[in-house]
């Protein structure tokens, strides 16, 4: 019997292969025997990955992405207590001291002794606590091996099954080539692993609630990224069905890239400026495949996360010098370092909140090597290959941050003699940004509306929370009504783009128009739909629907307005979008 | 001092339970074992009690020495009484 699940279809893309279940990847240990004299060295080991793993998990509790449960903390306490136990503590160093042999041996041996007082107990629940054993065990041996993690060597057309995936491990498992897609049982569209899975052109599929349960390794599966569909243990028939469905949305791809070719202008020629956001900066080929007009947004995060410390600025000049390799793009927008948030922190000071906390230009200006050294590499690239850069700050809250940055920047300019070939904007995601953006607006050269901080501030809403996906929308009169004082209130022709994910909703597509915003800027995959778009739609028009939503009070309002006009004045790429919503 | 005790929650004495007996055996000086079908547990190591899986409607025997002994018994009697703060 062929069976199927449906999730959310975070990034686009039909593929066949096979599953490689991530979180079940067991370590191998191996047996060595130690001296005498290293005994003792072996237990303090033993104890300070010990030691580290239960950091690891109390930082979680702290640190979580995600809206905890009750329950989830008893599961992470659960998991700590395990840890703590002095038995299982002196059961291992009594073993690394009677037969003299490495810690990860010790350790495997005991819990493999553990589990087996398990496999006798005939409760199911309690049989599955077999498997946080393997978990914490698994955790320490890492921690023993000096928290290098571990590779993977994947099969061609692998197909990443995980419960969660980290954006680091994300980023890491899913460049390798033989990875060619990414399912999930948790995450949603705005998560940071869903924008590098779009940002790398991966089919991913997330909100799975089980799948990694059900899944059995090697099964072969379908992955519909249009639907959010993933299918198993088909029959013949249907697997030829799927073939036709395939080769469809093969056909539709090609559409996109049409539309790629197409001028960003509105069926009344107006102009706007359709760009990518990149995390990588290789990524600038695709931007270009997929018609962008330029880099609007170049998030630094990964080049500092992807590495066990930060990088050089020599390090950051020879990344941000291939921004501009292979293209004619006249301008480049960098967004300086926002870490913090769910974006993983390097050196981590425990924060309760972190999405509230030390990050964005907040850490930068707190950091202020950090922060000179990526200036300075910025600069060098704009010296250099005298072309502009626009430095994009994020998480600006108040007025004296700006003028902090903007002072500091202003002399490493002069260093350089770079005075014409940089900008300063800021990310507009904080209430407070959004209240004095009129103030704002005189100090900077341009604002970036950043939508996905900006409505989980308004709403008090944790975009990771799956529970208030409910609040969390695009259509919220809150949200609307904000970003539309946004332009308004900013100084007369202040430059403003749209950066957040809702800069690639069709829906929302007319609003922005309609208030004339100057630039969209995001996932490659979404320019060619939205240039299509643009093209069928009338500033005019625009402007009214803009105007009968912003008097609306409640968000299925607003969404039932939108999905209207957009479904009567957007022909060409109806097919398409009708895999959207 | 040995005293024999039930289980009265329906779950048994699973993972968030033991957890939570755990929390309580370690705040006591006194050495603490439990006994379940002729197998002896430190009751003070979470792999120890879980591995005895003592399930609903259960007796088993606990065996308490030490200075503080009487209070440990007191908060883990009490404990095993109220279900493990469980509904049922």
């Amino acid at each position: 019997m062929s069976l199927e699940k449906k999730g959310i279809a975070v990034s686009h893309g039909f593929i066949t292969g096979h599953i490689l279940l991530l979180n079940q990847a067991r370590t191998i240990v191996d047996k060595k025997k130690i001296k005498k004299t290293e005994i003792y060295e072996e237990i303090n080991r033993l104890q300070l990955a010990v030691e580290k793993s239960i950091d690891e998990i109390s930082e979680l509790k702290i640190n979580s992405d995600y809206g905890l449960k009750s329950e989830h903390i008893d599961i992470l306490d659960f998991n700590i207590l395990i840890l703590e136990d002095e038995i299982l503590a002196s059961e291992v160093i009594q073993k690394i001291k009677k037969e003299q042999i490495n810690a990860e041996w010790a350790l495997n041996s005991v819990l493999t002794d553990k589990s087996k007082n398990f496999s006798n107990v005939k409760d199911i629940y309690m049989q599955e606590r077999l498997a946080d054993f393997y978990y914490i065990g698994e955790r320490i041996i890492k921690n023993l091996r000096g928290n290098l993690d571990f590779s993977l060597d994947f099969e061609k057309d692998s197909i990443i099954v995980a419960h969660d995936l980290s954006p680091v491990d994300a980023l890491k498992y899913c460049q390798d080539k033989n990875v060619i897609g990414l399912l999930t049982d948790v995450g949603g569209i705005t998560s940071h692993t869903a924008i590098i899975a779009r940002s790398l052109s991966l089919p991913a599929i997330m909100s799975l609630v089980d799948i990694s349960q059900v899944l059995e390794p090697g099964n072969e599966v379908v992955v519909d990224g249009y639907k959010g569909l993933v299918s198993w243990n088909l029959k013949d028939d249907e697997k030829k069905e799927i073939l036709k469905l395939k080769k469809e949305y093969s056909v539709l791809e090609e559409n996109l890239l049409e539309f790629s070719k197409l001028p960003s202008l509105t069926k009344d020629g107006v102009e706007f400026l359709i760009k990518a956001n990149i995390e990588i900066a290789s990524e600038t080929s695709s931007a270009i495949r997929y018609g962008a007009q330029g880099i609007g947004m170049y998030r630094t995060e990964f080049l500092f996360t992807s590495k066990d410390r930060f990088p050089s600025e020599n390090e950051q000049y020879e990344d941000y010098i291939k921004l501009f390799s292979n293209n004619d793009f006249n301008d480049i927008t960098i967004r300086t370092l926002d870490i913090g948030g769910d974006k993983l922190i390097h050196k981590n000071d425990d924060e309760a909140n972190p999405a509230m906390g030390l990050r964005g230009i907040r850490y930068s200006l707190s950091n202020i090597e950090i922060f000179k050294n990526q200036i300075k590499a910025i600069f060098r690239v704009c010296s250099e290959k005298k072309k502009k850069i626009r430095i994009l700050l994020p998480m600006v809250s108040t007025l004296e941050e700006i003028i902090e940055a903007k002072k500091l920047i202003e002399s490493m300019a002069k260093e350089f003699d770079v005075d014409d070939l940089y900008n300063i904007g800021v990310v507009i995601e904080t209430p407070s940004a959004a209240i004095m953006v009129n103030e704002i607006s005189h100090y900077v050269n341009f604002l970036s509306i950043g939508t996905n901080d900006l409505i989980q501030y308004i709403l008090a809403a944790d975009r990771n929370n799956k529970e208030l996906r409910p609040i969390l929308n695009y259509y919220q009169p809150a949200v609307i009504r904000t970003i539309s004082d946004i332009v308004t209130n900013s100084k007369e022709g202040t430059y403003i783009s749209v950066c957040g994910e809702m800069a690639s909703d069709i829906l929302s597509l007319p609003l922005f128009i309609g208030l004339g915003i100057n630039e969209l800027s995001m996932n490659c995959h979404s320019i060619p739909i939205i240039k299509s778009a643009i093209n069928e739609l009338e500033k005019k028009d625009c402007e009214n629907i803009l105007y009968k939503c912003i008097k609306k009070k409640k968000s299925s309002e607003i969404n039932t307005i939108l999905k209207k006009e957009i479904l009567k004045k957007v022909k060409k790429a109806k097919k398409i979008i009708k895999y959207e919503f | 001092m040995i005293k024999e005790l039930k289980i009265i929650n329906k779950l048994g004495l699973h993972a968030r339970a033991s957890s939570k007996l755990v929390e309580i055996t370690n705040k006591f000086e006194s050495e603490i074992f439990i006994e379940f079908n002729s197998v002896s547990v430190n009751a003070k190591s979470i792999l120890g009690l879980l591995s005895l899986a003592i399930p609903f409607g259960s007796n088993f025997h606990i065996n308490i020495k030490g200075i503080d002994e009487e209070e440990a018994l007191i908060e883990i009697e009490n404990l095993i009484k109220n279900k493990f703060g469980e509904s049922e």
